[in-house]
């Protein structure tokens, strides 16, 4: 036997250790096509990580049986890395999927950058269009917003709700809230809700939390007779006076009728409410989500009625979008017609719980209507359908963080007259709107 | 000959992956950046040369020197507060005492967590209404601001979250450093007369100055480039009071689809955090003692 040499050993196992690597990066350098079986393989992109076995066993195993020549690869990514995972993949120039999920505000983006290929003529000729909400698609033609054009099938649309604890209003003895409500209705069980049981000033329970970050703000602004974005959404209009009422009436809510808590942070607007510290939570629809799993006896309710009884309920929407750079698009089209016409009611709840599919055959299903977990989802379909407001442009992302939360944020702890912050707030927003819209030449 | 020249090329090829991917995704990065950083570049479409536009844009921008000035003040607070925490948790546990194994070990366990779940656990604990910090104070009769909703105590909630979660790294680097002294050196000391803090002064603190150098210029980089603190305890808010380079950075790069813009803002701290490294370098002869 021969003794083992323990610096020829470790070198021998260098040389192994040098051509494993060597290997290793040989490969990646490869390509990863999977077309040579004469199949071709289809990617989906999407942030839905926790529903993938959901995606796999009824959309992508059925999907793939009647289609024996397409392999259909799903490829998520956590929501909060999504649109980061997607850009770092285009600014490589790899494809990032044949069929993408995206928000509107992203989709905004992309559209705008005609990075999606436009799948009207598609869906004009093999869908029923009056089969969908079609409503929704004005978020997905892009600035122009041209008849024949379409950069994203929405699949799902979210509205501004009013969320509430069924036991808050139990113990208090108040009626849930109801159609007739209007914001006169809202600060007075507000202020029936909020309780401060040791009179410290310091409520242990609030009546509402109101999300000014986002889509609570914008139903507020708009149901008060305000506006932020112009008709065409080109520019911005904060200053009217209406609008400015608006701004001061949302502010009042913290200070003057103190009813919900100023402290909420931006990352956690659910906290209040799961936390049972707040009896309702004007909110966008899917984050029922968050609900899922707890104990809270809730449901949901339209936003109250504004001045002259008109009710604007913020709508936002998700869709697929098939890449210009897609090796297969009209294998990615069947596909995605697939999901939106042949996707069970009960799958696109589990996805998009909290959303009303656009795919109007389900939302007059049993099966969607009466899935768990329970709530009033004919009062989604109704906002969608009769109140809803779009609001999105290109540079969205940019001009709502940089500028209008950080600026209504000083305005509502006092830092600056209502006047001021709307002056200031309207110019920045605008030199983004026009930069952004300048840079591809678009005009609204 | 053969077998000669191979062991002269073998070393290199052992480091070779390592050069392939230090070029490749740091050296080549910074490169790029730079080239980048004179481009207007959405990232989905081509970038566009713009030469000096972006740093134009960067002078001439409110909300950059507002992100300036609050990276500014982190630095501020939370250099002197970690390296001057860390020292003395360093010298408290370099003592012989009972169970100074166990708080070596508790002030080192925030270095090994994550940034992010730590950052989570404290956004709790700074809850204005039931969180623990703000019920502490209500025990003693106090009432606690809402630290991260309140644009005057945002920033040094940031701060407090920082210095506890690098304390125990920079301590450990500190505890080597102090058990590097001779302990002669202190018995000479105390034969002359000299009370504790003569001897920390006369003695530790020169004996110290290497090792407070390096972990000063390493704390102040770190603090230049603030990230997963912003991005999980504030966002930038309230009103852009902890708005902070680095997150600026990653939202004009990935959220706001301006890659060449934050390309020029990366620039610009490197350049600011290698202005103020490098002066550090040229002061250290005044108080750095190498024995």
């Amino acid at each position: 036997m021969t003794p083992l040499h323990p610096r020829r050993n470790l070198g021998d196992l260098g040389h192994i250790l040098l051509l494993f690597m060597f290997g290793i990066i040989a490969g990646s350098c490869g390509s990863n096509s999977n077309d040579d079986d004469g199949k071709i393989t289809l990617t989906i992109f999407h942030w839905m990580e926790r529903d993938r076995a959901l995606w796999e066993e009824k959309v992508v195993a059925p999907f793939e049986r009647e289609h024996p020549n397409i392999d259909v690869r799903l490829e998520t990514a956590p929501y909060g890395l999504y649109v980061s995972k997607v850009m770092t993949s285009i600014a490589s120039g790899a494809r990032v999927a044949d069929l993408m999920f995206a928000e509107d505000w992203f989709g905004q983006e992309l559209i705008h950058r005609s990075y999606a290929r436009n799948i009207m003529p598609m869906a004009r000729r093999d869908l029923a269009l009056e089969d969908f909400f079609q409503d929704a698609f004005q978020e997905w033609r892009g600035v122009a917003q041209k008849p024949d054009e379409l950069f994203g099938f929405p699949t799902s649309v979210g509205l501004t709700v009013l969320f509430y604890n069924k036991d808050m209003f139990d113990e208090a003895g108040i009626s849930y809230p109801d159609t007739h409500w209007t914001y006169e209705d809202l600060v007075r069980v507000g202020k029936q809700l909020t309780v401060d049981r040791d009179s410290n000033g310091v409520p242990e329970q609030w009546g509402l939390h109101l999300d000014v970050h986002y889509t609570g703000l914008e139903t507020v602004i708009y149901s008060q007779g305000g506006r932020v974005l112009s008709p065409d959404l080109s520019r911005a209009i904060l200053t009217e006076p209406a609008t400015l009422d608006a701004f001061v009436f949302v502010k009042d809510i913290f200070w003057k009728y103190r009813i919900a808590p100023l402290s909420t942070s931006i990352i956690t607007p659910w906290e209040p409410f799961l936390a049972r510290k707040a009896a309702m939570n004007l909110i966008g629809s899917h984050g029922s989500m968050n609900l899922v799993g707890t104990d809270i006896r809730w449901d949901l309710a339209m936003p109250p009625k504004g001045k002259d009884g008109r009710r604007f309920s913020r709508r936002f929407s998700m869709a697929f979008m098939i890449p210009e750079n897609s090796d297969h698009p009209d294998e990615a089209w069947e596909l995605l017609a697939w999901i939106l016409t042949r996707s069970s009611a009960g799958t696109i709840d589990r996805q998009y719980l909290g959303m009303m599919p656009t795919y109007l055959p389900n939302i007059r299903s049993r099966a969607w209507l009466d899935s768990e977990p329970r709530y009033d989802r004919q009062t989604i379909v109704a906002l969608a359908e009769h109140h809803s407001l779009p609001l999105y442009t290109p540079g969205w992302q940019e001009w709502r963080d940089n500028t209008l939360t950080p600026d209504l944020s000083r305005f509502i702890r006092g830092e600056v007259p209502v006047e001021e912050f709307a002056r200031n707030a309207e110019e920045r927003i605008n030199a983004v709107l026009e930069r952004t819209l300048a840079e591809s030449g678009a005009e609204p | 000959m053969k077998r000669r020249l191979f062991k002269a090329v073998e070393p290199y090829l052992y480091l070779l992956p390592t050069i392939i991917g230090l070029l490749l995704f740091s050296a080549g990065s910074v490169i790029a950046t730079f080239f980048v950083s004179f481009t207007r570049w959405p990232i989905v479409t081509a970038p566009k040369w713009i030469g000096l536009g972006n740093y134009q844009a960067i002078i001439q921008s409110d909300l950059f020197w507002r992100v300036f000035w609050n990276t500014l003040y982190f630095v501020v607070l939370a250099v002197p507060l970690s390296v001057s925490a860390s020292l003395a948790a360093a010298v408290l546990v370099n003592r012989g005492v009972r169970g100074v194994r166990f708080f070596r070990t508790v002030y080192f366990l925030p270095v090994v967590s994550s940034m992010v779940a730590v950052a989570l656990v404290w956004s709790y604990m700074y809850n204005p209404e039931y969180g623990m910090l703000n019920f502490l104070l209500s025990v003693i009769g106090m009432q606690g601001p809402a630290w991260l909703s309140d644009a005057r105590w945002a920033m040094p909630a940031m701060v407090i979250v920082t210095v506890w979660k690098g304390l125990g790294y920079s301590m450990v680097i500190f505890l080597a450093g102090l058990q590097n002294i001779p302990e002669e050196l202190y018995e000479a000391a105390a034969l002359d007369g000299a009370g504790p803090s003569r001897r920390f002064w006369r003695v530790t603190f020169p004996l110290l100055s290497p090792t407070l150098f390096f972990v000063l210029v390493i704390t102040l980089i770190n603090s230049f480039q603030v990230f997963e603190q912003t991005y999980v305890l504030t966002r930038g808010g309230p009103g852009n009071a902890t708005l902070t380079l680095s997150y600026h950075i990653y939202e004009n790069a990935f959220s706001f689809f301006r890659m060449g813009y934050a390309a020029a803002v990366s620039y610009v701290l490197f350049a600011f955090t290698f202005v103020i490294t490098l002066i550090q370098f040229k002061l250290q002869h005044r108080w750095v003692f190498y024995g």
